[in-house]
């Protein structure tokens, strides 16, 4: 399937090429429903982050909050979860994909009321279902916390987005099929079928004992592998190369990447239950996936730092609002792929399993990666639905500088507590109250880095809902909004 | 070199493409802007897949089958410890005798897992609530009576050290052997700064004997049959 | 690659593979099991069935998300301390889970396990003020308290047998005359937490001394 293709782009230079002229219709006819999208995205993002926040203030201070039966920490972690993932992370992947398939397709958006009919009723049922877990109506299946009956209402609204994705990438123009097409229309198609089976198998039809167990981790992981990050994927393989003005760095690569990802990231959920009363056969399936899963990270990894690599594109990732959040998340999705192949390993589970660790390399891939990289796509694609520009540079700056600080910090001393955390529990002279007492400090540290990336959100939010409300700074503007407007001259610094 | 202020990429980059067409149409669109500021859509070079990658790759897959064959135990739906049958041959090893030390250290597990809730890890019990089993006087001195206390629980009020208590303690006779009740008590009688005799198993064998099933002692009841020492 | 048809193909196939291997194959292996008799005892089936109040304190459970913070969960020995620290004396199998509609197996010990714990702690009233005020047990622990589960009744002629035992001045002391007493919902989660029992011998996993 991949042989055939290369010969295309021998006949012309530039195969992806836009007219201009084209390029402009084209956003034009996704302006509403994408920014109704990244809108609703930006505000769930805000009362995520805060109840992540209430979260972490709980785990140090017991009684913060104590008293309030729908604000105990069971409930506010799930709805924290549950707003970022369908909430914010949904609609991001909605609006980025949107975006990024007629872009790539080549064609307008026809009847972009359908998706806007779709984000609205998507964005009710989750509301709902928020609304549930709050009320006491939670599940307690992780990443299915939402009532059961709120499940129809998001598996209509998913119809109706998805398949506008796949109808515009069906009505492509003819010619060259870019690796971010890929990846969106294989999310588009991946993400119902595991979530129908996950909804029927464990809420309405449930399966017998620890099958149950199974299904929750092959949904829950799946969630990640096979829908936000094949659309971080192609939203960063569509940046890279588009902002620095070169070709990525090998097709082969690309395919290989791809297909390697679809086959192990499938199989690699189970590792969640390693130890568990799940038979040793299905665990060892389990872990031998997710050390297959290097092989996709691997072969990505090259392709994107290749392509970056070379002082003067550092000079524009640097530079560039887009590329900076973009290459930061591109660096922490090998990172973060590489550490959870190898707390897969049952030498490392004994001691990393059911610790902060887990939960700091939820954050590492879920935020480092994937909240990077949509900010980085909202930063390129706004200007060009709204016809004008990021206001201020500054506040871009100081969203950079607190979630990238914030999540370091946090990734950091969540994975040294956990280790600590994990080989304590394993020494059975260590009373279970006394490693509850230290974690307080270290608890204490990950509100500190939540903090940060909470404030980083409330500066981008201001940002956003100012540059969509069309200030006088954004309207100013003429040129695109950089980091440096003065940018040191070659040679100078080093 | 130029500064790259007015354009999103380096402006030599921009400067190596065939100026963009310009139509009245993109004028309208998006007021001229789109049209400068954009690279073509991306595309994708054909560098060759590194050999070194390849291998790399084979010796992945080939780890990988070898790890399956020996940790799936024959796809068994009823193996669920991943070292099954090593086990046996490590507990097989000849039984030694067994020191004071390692007494304790089995004392302090148990300690942990049955008693250390309420009475705390450090023995000093939760003020008003769980009394304390550091130099207290019902820890030391005559086992018999805390055994009696393991066996058959206590409930209602209670002096220790001066402070009153009025809490349940459950019976532990009929979830601990006797062996372990010695080892625990042992543990209990030597930490916290407690310096009491160890407790041996046939000791508490024979309280068992003696107060047979009963229901909790109260205090009373249990100082009648066993006074605290004088001078503690 | 801009085959429509075939990426699909290809998409569907990863997909409906993982689950065919990992989720049929299982249904199929043990998602059938039938309770079965511990050896040394030829009448019980085990896991017994819970009783009316423990599956309401089942639901209660859930829906506080105490999944969140604890496991139901024994590892094997050489996979970490849990057999060690007491939390169950054997590994967990698959046949303990059968009869549960829900299955709350959970991925976060911040705090202990309780696969066990109704053999570990058999006190109502231990479970009653933990649960009313963590810190009362268990100073210094991290678990929230969940007083709203609990409701304050007049002493009246008699103290409740279940009333809780507080220390003097105490910050949440009720009110004169009254007396801080378990709500439905609290009792019928205690009891869930008795029915918690790991104090069989299953054909997968024998029982350690």
């Amino acid at each position: 399937m991949a042989i055939s293709d290369p010969t295309h782009s021998s006949q012309t230079p530039e195969p992806g090429a836009v007219p201009p002229a084209r390029a402009g219709q084209i956003d034009a006819s996704l302006k509403t429903p994408v920014l109704f999208f990244f809108a609703c995205a930006v505000l769930w993002l805000l009362l995520g982050s805060a109840l992540g926040v209430i979260s972490a203030i709980k785990l140090h201070a017991p009684e913060f909050l104590g008293n309030v039966e729908a604000l105990t920490f069971g409930r506010t972690r799930s709805m924290h979860l549950n707003i970022v993932a369908y909430g914010w992370t949904f609609n991001g992947v909605f609006g980025i994909s949107l975006w990024l398939m007629h872009r790539l397709g080549r064609v307008e958006l026809r009847n972009g009321w359908v998706a806007i009919l779709g984000g609205g009723l998507w964005n009710v049922a989750v509301a709902l279902g928020i609304g549930g877990i709050l009320l006491g109506k939670m599940t307690s299946v992780e990443w299915l916390e939402m009532p059961k009956e709120v499940a129809p209402l998001l598996a209509v609204a998913f119809l109706l987005i998805g398949t506008w994705n796949v109808v515009g990438f069906a009505r492509r123009a003819p010619g060259h099929v870019y690796v971010s097409q890929w990846y969106i229309i294989a999310a588009m198609f991946w993400l119902p079928m595991l979530y129908c089976v996950a909804e029927m198998m464990i809420l309405w039809f449930p399966a017998r004992g620890t099958v149950q167990a199974i299904t929750n981790w092959w949904f829950a992981h799946n969630v990640l592998g096979l829908w936000m990050t094949p659309v971080g994927v192609a939203a960063m393989y569509y940046l890279i190369p588009k902002v620095l003005g070169k070709p990525i760095h090998s097709y082969y690569l690309s395919i290989i990447g791809f297909w390697s990802l679809a086959l192990f990231y499938n199989w690699a959920g189970v590792h969640h239950l390693i130890g568990g009363p799940i038979p040793v056969w299905a665990q060892s399936a389990g872990i031998v996936a997710s050390i297959m899963m290097v092989v996709p990270v691997l072969v990505t990894a090259i392709n994107f730092h290749t392509t970056t690599y070379g002082k003067e594109n550092w000079r524009i990732i640097w530079n560039s609002p887009t590329l900076r959040f973009v290459v930061f998340g591109a660096f922490n999705y090998t990172l973060s792929s590489f550490a959870g192949s190898a707390m897969a390993l049952r030498e490392v589970n004994r001691v990393t399993h059911f610790t902060n660790f887990t939960v700091g390399h939820a954050h590492h891939g879920m935020y480092a990666f994937v909240a990077m990289v949509y900010f980085g796509a909202m930063y390129f694609i706004m200007p060009r639905l709204l016809g004008r520009e990021w206001p201020s540079a500054a506040l871009i700056k100081i969203h950079f500088w607190l979630t990238a600080g914030g999540i370091f910090f946090y990734v950091l001393v969540m994975s040294i507590h956990g280790i600590l955390q994990g080989m304590a529990m394993n020494d059975a002279t260590t009373p279970f109250l006394e490693i509850s007492r230290n974690a307080m400090v270290w608890n204490g540290l990950r509100t500190a880095g939540g903090t940060a990336m909470t404030l980083g959100h409330v500066a981008f939010a201001v940002h956003f809902f100012w540059m969509l409300r069309g200030s006088a700074a954004s309207r100013r503007r003429t040129a695109p909004t950089l980091f440096s407007s003065a940018v040191p001259v070659e040679g100078g610094a080093r | 070199m130029k500064p790259v202020h007015d354009k999103e990429v380096g402006a030599e980059e921009n400067s190596r493409e065939a100026p963009l067409p310009c139509s009245d149409a993109d004028l309208l669109n998006q007021g001229g802007r789109q049209s400068g500021r954009e690279h073509a859509e991306p595309s994708e070079g054909f560098a060759p897949v590194p050999t070194i990658v390849v291998i790399f790759i084979c010796m992945l897959a080939s780890f990988c089958f070898f790890y399956l064959e020996h940790n799936t135990h024959g796809f068994s739906g009823s193996v669920f410890d991943n070292e099954q049958g090593d086990a046996v041959a490590a507990g097989a090893s000849a039984p030694v005798e067994e020191t004071l030390e390692m007494r304790l250290k089995k004392g302090a597990k148990l300690f942990n897992q049955q008693c250390a809730t309420c009475h705390q890890p450090d023995g000093k019990g939760t003020p008003g609530v769980y009394p304390p089993l550091a130099s207290s006087p019902y820890v030391a001195g005559e086992p018999a009576r805390a055994i009696s206390i393991v066996l058959a629980g206590l409930s209602g009020p209670i002096e220790v050290l001066g402070n009153s208590y009025n809490n349940n303690m459950p019976e532990l006779g009929s979830s601990l052997k006797d062996k372990q009740i010695a080892d625990v008590l042992t543990y209990v009688r030597q930490s916290f700064g407690n310096q009491a005799e160890p407790v041996a198993p046939e000791k508490v064998a024979e309280v068992r004997k003696e107060i047979g099933k009963r229901s909790p002692w109260s205090a009373a009841e249990l100082l009648k049959v066993h006074p605290l020492e004088a001078g503690k | 690659m801009k085959n429509l048809p075939l990426i699909f193909c290809g998409v569907f196939f990863t997909i409906a593979f993982s689950w065919t291997g990992l989720i049929l194959t299982s249904q199929i292996q043990y998602g059938r099991l039938e309770r079965a008799t511990a050896s040394e005892d030829e009448t019980t089936l085990y896991p017994l069935q819970m009783s009316g109040a423990a599956i309401r304190g089942k639901d209660v459970y859930i829906a506080q998300g105490c999944l969140y913070c604890h496991t139901q969960q024994v590892r094997p020995r050489h996979q970490g301390g849990d057999i060690e620290r007491g939390w169950g004396q054997r590994y967990t199998v698959a046949r303990d889970y059968i009869l549960q509609e829900r299955v709350l197996l959970g991925t976060m010990r911040t705090g202990p396990d309780l696969a066990d714990i109704g053999t570990r702690q058999k006190s109502d009233e231990w479970h009653y003020q933990h649960l009313f005020d963590p810190q009362l047990t268990s100073p210094g622990s991290v678990m929230p308290p969940f007083r709203f589960l609990f409701e304050q009744v007049p002493v009246g002629e008699t103290v409740r047998m279940d009333a809780i035992k507080l220390p003097a001045d105490y910050a949440f002391a009720p009110r004169p005359g009254f007396q801080w007493v378990p709500r439905q919902e609290a009792s019928d989660l205690v009891q869930y937490l008795h029915s918690l029992r790991l104090n069989y011998n299953s054909p997968e996993s024998r029982l350690e001394e």
